[in-house]
């Protein structure tokens, strides 16, 4: 469903952002993605969502190169950026009816999809606000019910949980869980262990631009020593030393 | 406690944007015109300029009201004006320094008294004050000073004087506004205020202007007793009436070399005290609960009606859609609004003023400019109609900051799945409904004066639409190479832009050389349309491959 083959970003032409990155997800699993601050999260999203091109590799999701169909490749997913500090000066429901028209979505359609993301996300009574009056979780809510109006079968998010209160990250959670059971891909970046650990099929650890780790929770639990935790050992993959 | 009051100046003014809005340019470095040098130096070149451009007038009115005797005019007449600016401008320092700058939250924490943290607000209004009174007044007052042959003790005076002119007036604009914004929700919308401060001062200015022509005018027709007519002024007389500061202080400058003076400058320093008192009574009654629920925007907080959400999610082309979304945004931000819509709108008024207000001599003047024109052959007309086109495209700044404005939500273009070509000609269309309503207007005064006929109107529609595509296209095309990204205040995305004001000129430049051309080949009306209708959609054309090819090669390498 989504490959990233050997893709490598080189900024300043010194400093490897991603080296050699390789990542296949497959339909029906959430994978979370993790690191330290700058370990090359953001630079691999932006690369997957078409805000930055690889220096070397490819990208293909849903069969369909970046490259080759820019256009179609970005209708198969929904991206949330890590800040949501866009489009302040429209109201939320002009912010979410502009985002139906960017991904072409039919009129009824979408009034029920606004309806019962709003419903989910406790946002009912604020679609008529300005999002400059929202709070920064208010914000991040209506730009994931932005992303998802289109029903994309990628879901992409760059730390999704930030800001949200417990009520609204349970259901992103859960409705993470929900697309992914019907044979979608969600794909996520955190540095929140715990998260990771409590919704996540699998992850991946990137530290300076390489992948560290790629598997499941219980692969990753398997190489911790019975004293050990789960962080001790992502704090060791991602130390500073070589 | 006077120290603490000292800190919290200090603290407010480096966080206050008003003063780098001014002074620097960029954010991250730390330029030497956000240092203390940097701004005295700022300050005195004002002043000198200032100086420099007012030294001769009040020189040569200095000796043409002395013939008379009446030399003390003039300071009859700054002296209140410099009160009058003083309010002016203290309304819109006061609400943006005592409630929109947001800060007020992190000091009340701190274990300062509540009016410690007014009172450095108003410190920081006053010093602001300052730099407008030092630079437009100081200059005038000294030359007079000059021409007077005064002695020490007049400038000690004006020093003294200019310390204390601003206190009453600040203190009653800062005693209104708290009043307004307790008693009223109305005004705690910041954006709003901005609209409505920025549009008033357009008018303010705008009749100023014409003001000054007004009397330019009657000076020209002989009558030199203008300036005791304007002292007259009901706007003098009720300023001396409610700032009687202005009041004491003029005497005090005039009359400097008597005890009378010295008294009328012990009421102005007594009264101005006062003033501080009784503001800092009301201000501790009032203050702090006006500025809770100020904020960028209201909130109602309802659920929409299901006849509000069926019509909030009608389906629409995506161009179209982009269009108004940009559209929306430019209405809506108060920069964006003063910039980019009302100045292409105001340019008609500045035709329309002259005919209608101005005094018979103007009239007469208009009235053969009309005939001149009237006499023009449409086919020269008609190219001259290609310019306004020009015009119209350049002026309005939309496109040439187009990109800039998208600031750090630029890669927002990136991930949606709609083409750079939809999305700048979604950008160009927005300025095209502001050109719209500028276009109304225009033809408005065109079927007005010169009678032109439907076909004409259809014709020339043609070209302007095409001319202003042209231009357009181009100011994009410089936004494209040279966006300016990187900013925190909107100001700095439309205002300190270069691409926009390079691309005016470069409109005016081809408004001025298709009038040139109109005339100098003096086509018939099918000739004239043909020919430019044919050299304008064949460089639109190239430039559309331009405009496209160089967004994709610049784009892929901004994130």
């Amino acid at each position: 469903m989504i490959s990233i083959k050997n893709v490598t970003k080189v900024y300043g032409g010194k400093i490897k952002a991603v080296d050699n990155l390789t990542l296949d997800l497959k339909p029906g699993e959430i994978f979370g993605f993790l690191g330290p601050n700058g370990a090359g999260k953001t630079t691999t999203i932006k690369m997957l969502t078409g805000i930055t091109s690889p220096d070397q590799g490819e990208i293909i999701v849903n069969d369909i190169s970046i490259d080759k169909d820019p256009l179609e490749y970005k209708r198969q997913f929904g991206f949330v950026p890590d800040s949501p500090d866009i489009f302040l000066r429209l109201k939320g429901l002009e912010y979410l009816n502009f985002m139906g028209d960017i991904y072409n979505v039919e009129s009824g359609l979408r009034q029920d999809r606004i309806n019962d993301l709003a419903k989910r996300f406790d946002m009912e009574n604020a679609l008529g606000d300005y999002i400059s009056s929202y709070s920064h979780g208010m914000r991040q809510k209506i730009i994931l019910m932005g992303a998802l109006i289109h029903d994309p079968s990628l879901w992409i998010l760059d730390e999704p949980m930030t800001g949200l209160d417990p009520k609204s990250s349970f259901y992103l959670k859960e409705m993470m869980r929900e697309h992914a059971n019907k044979g979608n891909v969600v794909f996520f970046s955190t540095h929140v262990l715990e998260v990771a650990e409590k919704v996540c099929d699998r992850v991946g650890i990137i530290n300076k631009g390489k992948l560290m780790f790629c598997g499941t929770m219980s692969e990753l639990r398997a190489l911790v020593s019975e004293n050990e935790g789960l962080e001790k050992i992502f704090l060791e993959m991602t130390s500073d030393e070589e | 406690m006077k120290s603490n009051i000292f800190t919290l100046t200090k603290a407010m003014f480096k966080n206050d944007e008003t003063l780098s809005n001014i002074t620097s340019r960029s954010t991250k470095k730390k330029s030497f015109f956000k240092s203390k040098w940097g701004i005295l130096l700022f300050v005195l070149f004002l002043t000198v300029t200032m100086g420099l451009s007012f030294g001769f007038m009040i020189s040569e009115l200095y000796d043409a009201m002395a013939m008379m005797e009446m030399q003390s005019l003039i300071l009859r007449l700054v002296v209140p004006a410099a009160g009058i600016m003083v309010f002016m401008f203290g309304i819109f320092y006061v609400m943006n320094v005592f409630y929109f700058s947001k800060d007020v939250d992190n000091y009340l924490y701190l274990p300062v008294r509540a009016g410690e943290i007014l009172t450095s607000k108003f410190l920081v209004s006053l010093v602001y004050e300052y730099f407008i009174i030092i630079v437009f007044f100081l200059p005038i007052l000294v030359i007079y000073g000059i021409n007077d042959s005064a002695g020490v003790l007049y400038y000690v005076y004006t020093v003294l004087a200019l310390l204390f002119i601003p206190v009453l007036p600040l203190t009653v604009a800062s005693v209104i506004s708290m009043v307004i914004m307790r008693f009223s929700n109305r005004f705690k919308n910041r954006d709003r205020f901005n609209m409505i401060a920025g549009i008033l001062s357009l008018f303010v200015a705008l009749g100023f202007n014409f003001g000054i022509q007004f009397l330019t005018n009657r000076m020209s027709q002989g009558n030199n007793l203008i300036i005791s007519d304007i002292s007259d002024l009901p706007i003098f007389r009720i300023t001396s009436m409610v700032f009687p500061t202005s009041h004491f202080a003029t005497e005090a400058l005039i009359a400097h070399e008597s005890l009378q003076g010295l008294v009328y400058l012990l009421f102005l320093v007594a009264l101005s005290f006062l003033a501080l008192g009784i503001f800092y009574v009301i201000g501790n009654a009032i203050y702090f609960k006006g500025v809770i629920g100020v904020s960028e925007s209201k909130a109602d907080r309802k659920v929409l009606s299901k006849e509000a959400m069926q019509k909030g999610t009608t389906k629409k082309n995506i161009l179209i859609a982009y269009s108004l979304k940009e559209f929306k945004l430019l209405v809506r931000t108060p920069i964006y609004f003063l910039n980019c819509i009302l100045i292409s709108l105001i340019y008609p008024l500045f035709i329309l003023f002259p005919i209608f207000m101005g005094s018979s001599g103007d009239k007469a003047e208009m009235e053969q400019i009309l005939t001149l024109i009237r006499s023009v052959d449409e086919g020269v007309l008609i190219v001259g109609m290609v310019g306004v086109g020009f015009l119209l495209g350049s002026i309005n700044i939309i496109s040439s900051t187009a990109i800039s404005r998208e600031g750090k939500n630029f890669y927002f273009l990136k991930y949606i799945p709609v083409s750079y070509a939809t999305q700048l000609y979604a950008k160009i269309l927005s300025s095209f409904y502001v050109e719209a309503m500028a276009l109304v207007i225009l033809y408005g005064l065109m079927i007005f004066l010169f009678q032109i006929d439907v076909g004409f109107i259809l014709l020339s529609l043609i070209l302007v639409a095409l001319a202003s595509l042209l231009v357009n296209q181009i100011g994009m095309l410089f936004d494209i190479f040279w966006p300016k990204l990187n900013w925190d205040t909107e100001q700095k995305a439309v205002k300190q832009n270069f691409n926009s004001v390079i691309h005016m000129f470069l409109g005016f430049g081809l408004t001025a050389l298709s009038i040139f051309l109109g005339f100098k080949l003096a086509p018939t009306l099918f000739t004239g349309f043909m020919i430019c209708f044919l050299v304008l959609s064949i460089l639109s054309v190239v430039m559309h491959f331009v405009l496209i090819r160089t967004a994709e090669r610049k784009f892929a390498l901004l994130s």
